[in-house]
């Protein structure tokens, strides 16, 4: 009895403190939530709590749950006690009701913990348990859903910061060098449903308001210039036979690795610097870039391909106090030894690098490791600090004559011969910059098309300027009432006696932060419930936003002007036409960094201790590839079933050592060919998908699981009971498996059921390890040695298949390839209209799914098949 | 209302006879500038919130016994000069939150997902804004608000429950505090303030007429836009308003560099270390000018960092934090805590070497920390911890024991009403101040 009450209190306290406002649920422990996904849904979890297949999702009603609940709960709960407040009588199946939702889920957490009924009761049968808990959590879900939108309906909402910034180069036909980009400047948008599209998420705040102004008018000045550059462009060149002359260049050549040779420089190891040669005119530091700017990079070289086969890869770099902006090129040096040719690289730089240098990147290691070189060096810097020059130039003479090099150690006598070696002749090296495509800009011509005006004529030329502005910028046609506020505000900076130029700024400012540009906003007034269809305008906005995350072209701004965009046959002819642009790359960065969750990739480092072959090459290429995969499959119309499973993979040289695939040279990622027996192939045999599903020391299988779940088939598992450990990771002197663990904690029953039909997703990838190596054998941890256990990679899914390795879980998955489809096609909806996929999307899904078989399964045919559905055109 | 026809009056002129236009909002908002140019110089509270994410160690984070006397621990040994100028509290934890949902709850008791509220230290900066150049200021080691992550940046929310973003970059805060207008901005100032005013005007109309064309859902989302100019305008007044007082310049002896200072992101050079103070003693000296009352910075997110080089431990915070019961783990991870609280503990130096009236900055100074969790990914046992305010009222006595499952609200009003905010009503989910503390 007294357990009873306690309990009873227990569930007291929580239902008050539960339901004073603004309070509502949220699952209490998200053991690892390293995916970062979903933020207003239901994140991924270690221990999830999910309905054993057999009942099928849908099947549950509240009919189902309630004869039961009333049975063994009205008593405590009812009109005669009602302990802690609960009456069950009272419940409803409404979640939308606050105070009813909170009621619920206290019942599932009760339920599912064992604390209710309390001990001595007879307790619930385990069925009726799963039934309440897989209610109570799809109704929460579809609750949830509905207050991130409105129904089914688009929301009004800004645009998100990769939007204003490509909205912003394609209206103003600008491109920004690093740091100067809006992207740079506007702060990271929130994200819903993991994609930065949804309404909900697009806050606006004053200091995003005020950012927004200053970006704005920063654009302004770029976009209307006065008179010539102030940093015209010059063309710098260092011819390398002139380094030679130079004082600085003779420690260099007394090593090996560097000759000066007739009409320039050979270098086999090490590199050469510009020495102060190379400058932009009257700078007195050694920079090329006076100014944040694009400049036009230039090497006239040669190259001897070595012994080995290896042709010559050289690097030029500027010294920079940001590492990221050190390297400017790679060049493999293709070009004969005699008949050079110019490799050339165009790139932003700013004011705040120094010196140029070009290194070989072949490792010949022309020098041992012996000490009396070394023993040179030091003591001449000790005679050097102490000021005794005599001696220090004694030293140095008798370093050379001892042939002991200019370097830290000894010359390698065995390779004396340089010549072996893969080695460059470089010619000169050229700077063009700062580059202007245009000048003045092109924003600047297109803006003030008659030129200049003439002080009599500048409101009526404001005027004109703005009435052809306006409607581009914000994307339909404008009524002269709209102009006014914009001309209110050059008129002002007439009168105060400012210059035309600058006035026309001001109202340019303006227009680009007016809500008319900042949002996407369709006609809703009056027709809050009534579905109409979209006009063209507002059709052309969605399609440009969803497939190049910018604004509409001329051509279909000209094909909204001809009312042609409620056809769907032209619509898909643009859509043709549009991804053919090259500004359909950015649906890889818009819609496939987010749907495959690339960003959360590296959230737990790798211990590099366990993980020696972990770099930083590695780390760079893992992320990259799964949207290198999508770009590839987009662009060349190949079928989305690859990501289950491909017989190619696109990788780097890094990553093809990592995957042991041979014959691929070059940090490009291209399309290889796998090998009959290799296991790669499809997104889950990425092993940045691996290293996401890991903490650094081991692998994650539910994480893992909750991946293949959300990414594949958007089938999130329920939430797990609140407080529940994380499995917990070995401690001194265990071995146990992340297997065994997790099937420990299967023994728990109100574990297990979700478990069984989760974990299978998960363990079918334990033969990757942390770093997505393929292992047959436990590593990591503590499994060190040769008695590692072997990997049990098997299972059954929930649908009672069984697998026995990885192969046969891909081969499984295949099988389910519609429910993959129309998870793509949840996904590119969400993605294309900017709220979240609702039930009455039902019909444009199965379309979809149909499209894409009949398709091909091309990314083009599902989006072929949205942009035509009645939902893309309709609000 | 129009600034461009405001403007066009002279503006001292319109204050020298300001008796009858006082109820022009603009003119409101310029009231302090002359009330203070004649009050005396008095000794004003201010209040720091901090958030320390990803939880600590809390095996080896209280104070061994309760009172005065309490033993400091492992990682709080650094802060053993302060005894007597700061309070741990037991029994701390959040309604919602855990794992790594913790920092959306922190300052407001509103769980991820839900309609957020007013942070308690806007509700101070309501108050006391209106005497500083800044209302408040929101600092950060990311920048932006993070919202919709877990790793939230800030834990400032206005009104409407929108999050604050917060700057992570000491000199461009340095600037913004203190750096002098150059006499070529003073020469642009009053075109800005004349082009500022008039786009925000134009984009206020255009607002209005969008506004016309939208539905009721698609209208509320507009009025965060309604609501940020409004506010930006409120700013931009504030700004005219302080336009001739020169920025404050106090004395840098004894402080880093923040002319070569390095931001968190995205450069080779950064060292934590240095950051840190030179975060911290932005805060002193923001109090010490009075340049505001009331700072929010969120010294370590979720998930992300926390860790770096120079602190010599084998793995990244986060990785650290799923410690799996192992030894080596957890003193890596008391390493790393003890590693901030010395770094909290220069912060409380450089506050209480600071004169303020008859005491220190310290003595006028609240400063709340804690987490969204504690250890293990929960959401009780937070590391909280008040420092500073002896002089406002608090009374600390080093380590004091709450009831099992006290909210955190109740540490922040105990702030905020000493902060002068009267608290109608209930406060979030707190049961009332903590009377041990607030006397």
């Amino acid at each position: 009895m007294s357990l009873m009450i306690r309990q009873s209190l227990q569930i007291k306290r929580k239902i008050t403190v539960a339901s004073k406002p603004g309070v509502g649920f949220k699952p209490a422990f998200f053991c690892i939530a390293s995916w970062k996904l979903t933020p207003l849904v239901f994140r991924s979890v270690l221990i999830v709590l999910l309905t054993l297949s057999g009942v099928s999702q849908a099947d549950v009603s509240v009919d189902d749950i309630t004869p039961a609940l009333r049975k063994h709960c009205l008593k405590c709960h009812g009109p005669d006690t009602a302990e802690a407040q609960l009456r069950i009588d009272r419940l409803t199946p409404d979640l939308s009701d606050r105070d009813n939702a909170l009621a619920w889920i206290e019942i599932r957490n009760a339920i599912n913990l064992g604390e209710m009924p309390p001990d001595g009761e007879p307790q619930l049968p385990a069925e009726i348990i799963r039934h309440t808990s897989h209610w109570v959590t799809q109704q929460l879900r579809t609750v949830e859903r509905s207050q991130l939108g409105a129904g089914d309906q688009v929301l009004l909402r800004r645009l998100n910061r990769h939007e204003y910034t490509n909205t912003v180069a394609d209206l103003l036909l600008m491109k920004f060098p690093t740091g100067e980009s809006p992207l740079d400047t506007l702060p990271p948008d929130g994200t819903a449903e993991g994609f930065d599209k949804v309404s909900a998420a697009l806050l606006l705040d004053p200091s995003l308001m005020s950012q927004y102004y200053r970006v704005a008018r920063r654009i302004a000045d770029r976009a209307i210039v006065d008179g010539p550059p102030a940093f015209p462009t010059e063309r710098m060149r260092l011819e390398f036979e002139d380094i030679a002359d130079s004082h600085a260049i003779g420690y260099l050549v007394r090593r090996l690795g560097m000759k000066t040779v007739p009409g320039g420089l050979q270098l086999v190891e090490g590199g050469t610097r510009s020495f102060g040669m190379l400058r932009y005119p009257g700078r007195r530091d050694q920079n090329v870039a006076p100014v944040n700017g694009f400049y036009r990079f230039t090497i006239r070289a040669g190259g001897a391909i070595g012994e080995n086969g290896e042709t010559p890869v050289i690097r030029l770099s500027q010294n920079h106090p940001d590492d990221s902006m050190r390297t400017i090129m790679d060049v493999s040096v293709t070009a004969e030894w005699d008949d050079p040719k110019e490799y050339s690289v165009t790139i932003a730089r700013n004011s705040l690098g120094g010196e140029l240098s070009i290194r070989i990147l072949n490792e010949v290691s022309l020098y041992m490791g012996q000490r009396p070189g070394e023993n040179f060096r030091r003591r001449n810097t000790e005679a050097g600090q102490q000021g005794d020059f005599t001696q220090t130039l004694r030293l140095a003479g008798r370093q050379v004559a001892e042939g002991w090099g200019g370097d830290r150690s000894t010359p390698d006598p065995e390779k004396l011969d340089v010549t072996r070696y893969p080695r460059v002749f470089l010619d000169y090296l050229e700077v063009e910059g700062p580059l202007y495509d245009h000048w003045p800009p092109q924003s600047h011509t297109m803006l003030l098309f008659r030129g200049d005006a003439k002080a009599a004529d500048e409101p009526a030329y404001a005027r004109e300027i703005f009435t052809r502005f306006l409607p581009r910028a914000w994307r339909r046609p404008v009524s002269d009432a709209e102009i006014e506020p914009i001309l209110q505000v050059v008129q002002t900076e007439l009168n105060s006696g400012e210059t035309f130029h600058e006035a026309i700024r001001t109202g340019l400012t303006a227009a680009l932060t007016s809500p008319k540009f900042l949002y996407l906003a369709e006609n809703s007034a009056g027709s809050e419930s009534a579905t109409r269809t979209l006009n063209d305008y507002e059709i052309a906005s969605r399609l440009s936003y969803f497939l190049w995350n910018s604004m509409p072209d001329d051509a279909l701004f000209r094909a909204a002007a001809n009312g042609e965009l409620r056809d769907s046959g032209i619509l898909e002819a643009h859509v043709d036409r549009m991804l053919a642009d090259p500004k359909a790359d950015r649906l890889v960065d818009g819609f496939a960094r987010q749907w495959l969750r690339t960003d959360s990739f590296l959230d737990f480092t790798p211990d590099t201790n366990l993980y020696r072959d972990y770099d930083a090459k590695l780390a760079d290429a893992v992320v990259r590839e799964p949207l290198e995969f999508f770009r590839t499959i987009l662009q060349n119309d190949l079928s989305v079933l690859n990501f289950i499973d491909s017989d190619f993979v696109v990788v780097n040289d890094r990553l093809a050592r990592h995957y042991g695939l041979d014959g691929v040279d070059g940090p490009e990622f291209r399309n290889v060919a796998l090998p009959a027996d290799s296991r790669r192939g499809g997104l889950l045999a990425m092993a940045g998908v691996h290293q996401a599903g890991s903490d650094g020391i081991r692998t994650k299988p539910v994480s893992r699981a909750v991946y293949v779940r959300e990414v594949l088939f958007n089938n999130p598992p329920d939430p797990p009971p609140p407080n529940v450990g994380e499995v917990e990771p070995n401690i001194n002197g265990q071995r146990l498996t992340v297997r065994e663990r997790l099937l420990q904690h299967q023994q728990v029953a109100a574990c297990a059921s979700c478990h069984r039909a989760l974990d299978p997703f998960g363990l079918a990838l334990e033969n990757f390890n942390v770093i997505g190596t393929w292992r047959d054998r436990q590593d990591g941890e503590n499994f060190r040695g040769d008695h590692r256990p072997v990997i049990d990679a098997g299972g059954r899914l929930p649908n009672g298949r069984e697998f026995h390795n990885f192969d046969e879980f891909r081969q499984l998955l295949l099988e389910q390839s519609d429910r993959f489809r129309r998870c793509l096609a949840e996904k590119m909806l969400l993605y294309a209209l900017g709220r979240p996929v609702s039930p009455g999307d039902d019909q444009v899904l199965t379309q979809a799914v149909a499209d894409m078989k009949a398709g091909d399964d091309t990314l083009r045919a599902l989006i072929k098949s949205l942009v035509s559905s009645r939902a893309f055109i309709s609000r | 209302m129009n600034i461009q026809k405001l403007r066009q009056l002279d503006r001292r002129t319109v204050l020298r006879g300001a008796g009858t236009c006082l109820a022009l909002p603009w003119l409101e908002a310029m009231l302090p500038q002359g009330l203070a140019a004649t009050a005396a110089p008095e000794v004003v509270p201010r209040m720091g919130m901090f958030y320390f994410g990803t939880g600590m160690n809390m095996r080896q984070f209280f104070p061994d016994g309760f009172g005065p006397d309490a033993a400091m621990s492992r990682i709080l040994q650094p802060l053993e000069k302060h005894r007597g100028r700061f309070t741990v509290l037991s029994g701390t934890w959040l309604n919602h939150g855990g794992g790594h949902d913790g920092a959306y709850p922190f300052a407001t008791s509103i769980a991820r997902g839900e309609k957020q509220t007013v942070s308690p230290d806007q509700l101070a900066a309501e108050l006391h804004g209106r005497q500083t150049r800044f209302p408040s200021l929101q600092f950060s080691v990311k920048r932006g608000t993070g919202f919709g992550s877990q790793a939230l940046a800030t834990i400032s929310w206005n009104r409407q429950g929108v999050p604050l973003a917060a700057e992570n970059d000491p000199q461009t805060i340095f600037n913004r505090l203190f750096r002098p207008v150059s006499s070529d901005q003073q020469a642009r100032q009053n075109a800005e303030f004349r082009q500022r005013g008039s786009v925000l005007d134009a984009v206020l109309a255009d607002a209005k007429q969008l506004q016309n064309r939208l539905g009721q859902t698609d209208r509320r989302q507009l009025d965060q836009y309604f609501n940020s100019v409004r506010e930006v305008e409120r700013t931009l007044h504030r700004e005219i308003d302080w336009a001739d007082r020169p920025k404050p310049a106090p004395d840098l002896r004894g402080y880093g560099d923040y002319e070569h200072a390095v931001a968190p992101e995205g450069n080779g050079k950064f060292v934590y270390d240095t950051y840190a103070k030179l975060m911290y003693d932005l805060i002193a000296l923001a109090f010490q000018t009075d340049s505001t009352r009331i700072i929010s910075y969120v010294v370590r997110t979720e998930l992300a960092g926390g860790v770096y080089p120079e602190f010599g431990v084998s793995r990244g915070y986060h990785e650290l934090t799923h410690h799996g019961n192992d030894p080596g783990n957890l003193e890596e991870l008391a390493k790393v805590d003890t590693i901030y609280m010395r770094h909290w503990s220069y912060f409380l130096d450089r506050l209480a070497s600071i004169r303020d009236g008859e005491g220190s900055l310290l003595d006028h100074t609240m400063l709340g920390f804690s987490s969204g969790m504690g250890i293990g990914h929960s959401k009780d046992t937070l590391p909280t911890i008040l420092s500073g305010g002896s002089r406002l009222g608090i009374r600390h006595q080093t380590h004091l024991q709450l009831q099992d499952n006290t909210p955190l609200s109740s540490v922040w009003q105990t702030m905020i009403e000493k902060m002068g905010v009267r608290v109608a009503g209930s406060f979030q989910d707190s049961p009332g101040v903590i009377g041990e503390l607030a006397g």
